[in-house]
């Protein structure tokens, strides 16, 4: 049997193979590979329904709006920011402070690359003098956001940000500049493993969670880096296998 | 703490702060499908202030058989398509989908590299992301995909997984070499 079309192998990620492509599923590991990075996609495309969003529109327009549809009483605001202390409908924390998490693990990720960047070379050295500024102004308590809608605004563009900037380390290959040793790498992925698995456990158990999501994800893509940085410090006579 | 019941009867009864309070919780989420499925943003600028209306003027149908986010969420996506059909987008929506016109092809995407689902969902033809958002993303079934689209439950099918194929592809630096839900990874020996 020819390898599966790309569509029903689409189709495979969260539908039943026939008894013929099951048998081939068995025996043929490059479309045991796609129905898995399938899944992979299923995963990203149902956290990104957790995605959170800047409101798109000011309370005072969309107030005024229900003024005009009799919806609001004409009384004067006495609303007070931020609303989100209300519980149930489905939401386990205020959006703030689930947004709020995310920033959590993200600084957390940006330390634990910082720790994996070069550190020597005057062009490393300059490059972590700009990261350390633009950190420090980061983690600057004195800065003020004017609305929620701004904060979240932040928080959403600093996660992209974080995305690239996670991405150009892993084709950057910074930590291989210190470390030629794949016994680092091993560790580290082995460490990973361990961490991927505790992560999955937290999402099968609240799966709605969108915070156990991220530190699963996040700790994927960790994975995903170290295992390519691995890949090209083996000798040539070794290949990877078994992940 | 406040009940949603509690505070969606003071907002029937027109008490901003109640109101107010329903949306700063919730615009977050619901903003943020109307974002996705509209795919720009003045444009989901614009449906969703429609869409709060739309959710506060319903408010007094809802009798809390689902939770109130559930709720709202039904009344984004569908207010959002209708929002979508009317400036004729979605017209071209249930074209492609009649015309089974997305292809796999991918030479054209070879230089794209989509750092997230919704930067990628954005090369795929409007059916066919349209299909893939609502199954994927927000859980839809393909006998509400169809419904809310005017379409057969196969074409939502067919749709769905060449949508997928597409975006396994554009987003393979994602989903390559990662670890599935198996847990048998471990380290090779030197």
């Amino acid at each position: 049997m020819s390898h599966l079309h790309p569509e029903r192998l689409a189709a495979l990620a969260d539908g039943e193979p026939t008894a013929a492509e099951a048998t081939h599923l068995s025996s043929c590991s490059a479309c045991a590979h796609e129905i898995a990075a399938h899944r992979r996609l299923l995963m990203l495309a149902w956290q990104e329904r957790e995605a959170l969003s800047a409101p798109l529109a000011s309370w005072d327009t969309l107030a005024e709006s229900l003024r005009d549809e009799g919806l609001l009483r004409a009384t004067p605001s006495t609303a007070g920011r931020g609303g989100g202390t209300v519980g149930g409908g489905g939401v386990r924390s205020p959006w703030w402070v689930q947004a709020a998490a995310a920033v959590v693990i993200l600084a957390g990720g940006m330390h634990i690359g910082r720790m994996t960047v070069a550190t020597s070379g005057e062009t490393t050295a300059a490059v972590q003098q700009t990261a350390n500024s633009r950190l420090a102004s980061n983690t600057d308590t004195s800065v003020a956001f004017s609305s929620p809608a701004e904060a979240i605004s932040v928080l959403a563009r600093a996660e992209r940000d974080y995305r690239l900037a996670m991405m150009y380390l892993a084709g950057q290959d910074t930590v291989a500049r210190t470390a030629d040793d794949p016994a680092i790498y091993r560790a580290r992925l082995a460490a990973l493993d361990e961490m991927a698995g505790v992560a999955l456990d937290a999402v099968q158990q609240a799966p709605q969670d969108p915070l156990m999501n991220r530190y699963y994800l996040t700790t994927l893509g960790a994975r995903d880096a170290t295992l390519r940085q691995l890949g090209e410090k083996l000798p040539e006579s070794v290949q990877l296998g078994g992940f | 703490m406040e009940s949603d019941q509690l505070l969606i009867r003071r907002a029937i009864d027109g008490d901003e702060r109640a109101l107010r309070q329903l949306w700063s919780q919730y615009a977050p989420r619901i903003d943020a499908v109307v974002k996705r499925l509209a795919g720009d943003p003045d444009l989901a600028a614009d449906i969703a202030q429609d869409v709060w209306i739309q959710i506060f003027r319903a408010l007094k149908t809802y009798r809390g058989d689902a939770q109130f986010g559930t709720w709202a969420h039904r009344i984004a996506v569908n207010r959002t398509l209708n929002a979508l059909r009317k400036v004729r987008r979605l017209a071209k929506v249930e074209m492609d989908i009649e015309e089974d016109s997305v292809s796999v092809e991918m030479d054209s995407d070879r230089s794209f590299v989509a750092a997230s689902i919704e930067e990628a969902a954005r090369k795929l033809p409007d059916g066919a992301r349209t299909v893939f958002l609502l199954h994927d993303v927000e859980g839809y079934t393909h006998e509400d995909i169809a419904r809310e689209l005017g379409i057969t439950p196969g074409a939502s099918k067919s749709q769905l997984f060449k949508a997928r194929a597409k975006l396994r592809r554009l987003l393979a630096h994602l989903v390559d070499h990662l670890p599935a839900t198996s847990r048998a990874h471990v380290a090779p020996a030197s």
